[in-house]
């Protein structure tokens, strides 16, 4: 306990300090905020269709990800998010990260790095014990798309002078 | 001429471990991983607590959860034992001192943020049913990658380790170049 507590106490300088230099970065506009910590990081291929759950029923569902990234699945409750999620069955590949994001609970499943084919999770959620079986196909990330080679550009030409030179003769006496 | 033969076993699972470790983020044993979570789980909530004074929610928490934190605490006390044998102890703090350092250093990418977008969990914590914290601390990405069941093979706190292979004993080891 002593070891834990002192370690998190070195970071409440740090985290203050982070407070000052950080923009609160909250997007308003529901009845809970929506941070953008949420918003960022999700796998360049998610797909997940519509979910409706039930209490005390079982759902199935897919997700087709790039696994580069979080893909989620929204859910709610009569319009508000659930109190907790329960992992029933753990991915083989991959975690679930089950939290609130703005007025949903969204379920995200994170891919290890390099996985490809099917996987597959269960989370039930409380209060209401409705659960959601989902099937997951990893894809292979689409490849980078490379950077527009630059135009060539042609090399600065200096600024010229006009000189007018004046000639004198030199007359002989 | 116990340990030579478990020396052996050890070496000879070495190969093996070494090309599985990429593929492992978890303990070998379901239960043990259920009880590295819990404590990642309460060592999170702790972090909360001291920095954004959460401390009433925390202590309510615990008290709450007393049972199945120590039975959890145990089981990782225990996997500690088999694994590091004399030097459990200092190992197990080591883990613990680690694991709320990086759970610290995600509250500072997160910034402003981090204290109201993490409260919640304070709340579902409040209403998991006991027996179920394990499933309720699987699906909250409290512990780094691969810090569950992480065999560390190089000097104490030197942060060199290896993932434990899921099929094998959990004690074996790899040295790693």
């Amino acid at each position: 306990m002593h070891a834990r507590h002192t370690a998190a106490l070195l970071f409440l300088p740090l985290l203050s300090l982070t407070a000052c230099m950080n923009q609160p970065s909250a997007v308003a506009g529901a009845r809970n905020v929506t941070y953008s910590t949420d918003l960022s990081g999700k796998a360049t291929t998610c797909t997940v269709p519509a979910v409706a759950l039930a209490d005390g029923k079982d759902t199935a569902t897919t997700m087709t990800t790039s696994g580069n990234g979080w893909c989620g699945i929204p859910v709610r409750q009569n319009d508000q998010p659930y109190g907790a999620g329960l992992l029933v069955q753990a991915p083989r590949n991959g975690s679930v990260y089950v939290h609130l994001v703005g007025d949903d609970t969204r379920v995200d499943y994170i891919a290890r790095p390099g996985t490809t084919g099917p996987d597959a999770f269960a989370v039930k959620f409380i209060p209401g014990d409705a659960m959601m079986h989902v099937a997951v196909i990893n894809t292979a990330p689409p490849p980078a798309v490379a950077a527009p080679a630059a135009a060539p550009t042609k090399a600065p030409t200096r600024a010229t002078t006009t000189r007018t030179t004046t000639t004198r003769s030199r007359t002989s006496k | 001429m116990i340990a030579l033969k478990a020396g052996r076993a050890l070496v000879a699972t070495a190969v093996l471990v070494g090309m599985t470790a990429a593929a492992q983020a978890r303990c070998a044993s379901p239960s043990d991983q259920e009880a590295f979570d819990v404590g990642a789980l309460k060592s999170e909530l702790s972090v909360l607590a001291v920095a954004c004074s959460n401390e009433e929610d925390y202590n309510h928490f615990v008290e709450r959860d007393r049972s199945e934190l120590v039975r959890s605490d145990g089981v990782v006390n225990a996997w500690f034992k088999k694994t590091y044998g004399r030097a459990a102890q200092p190992r197990y703090d080591s883990y613990i001192t680690l694991l709320a350092n990086e759970q610290g250093l995600k509250g500072q990418h997160e910034g402003s943020d981090f204290c109201p977008r993490q409260k919640p969990i304070f709340a579902e914590a409040a209403i998991v049913p006991v027996p179920q914290l394990a499933q309720f601390a699987a699906v909250k990405d409290l512990l780094p990658k691969d810090m569950a069941c992480v065999i560390e093979t190089g000097a104490e706190g030197s942060g060199r380790s290896t993932p434990a292979r899921r099929e094998s004993h959990p004690t074996a080891t790899h040295k790693k170049k």
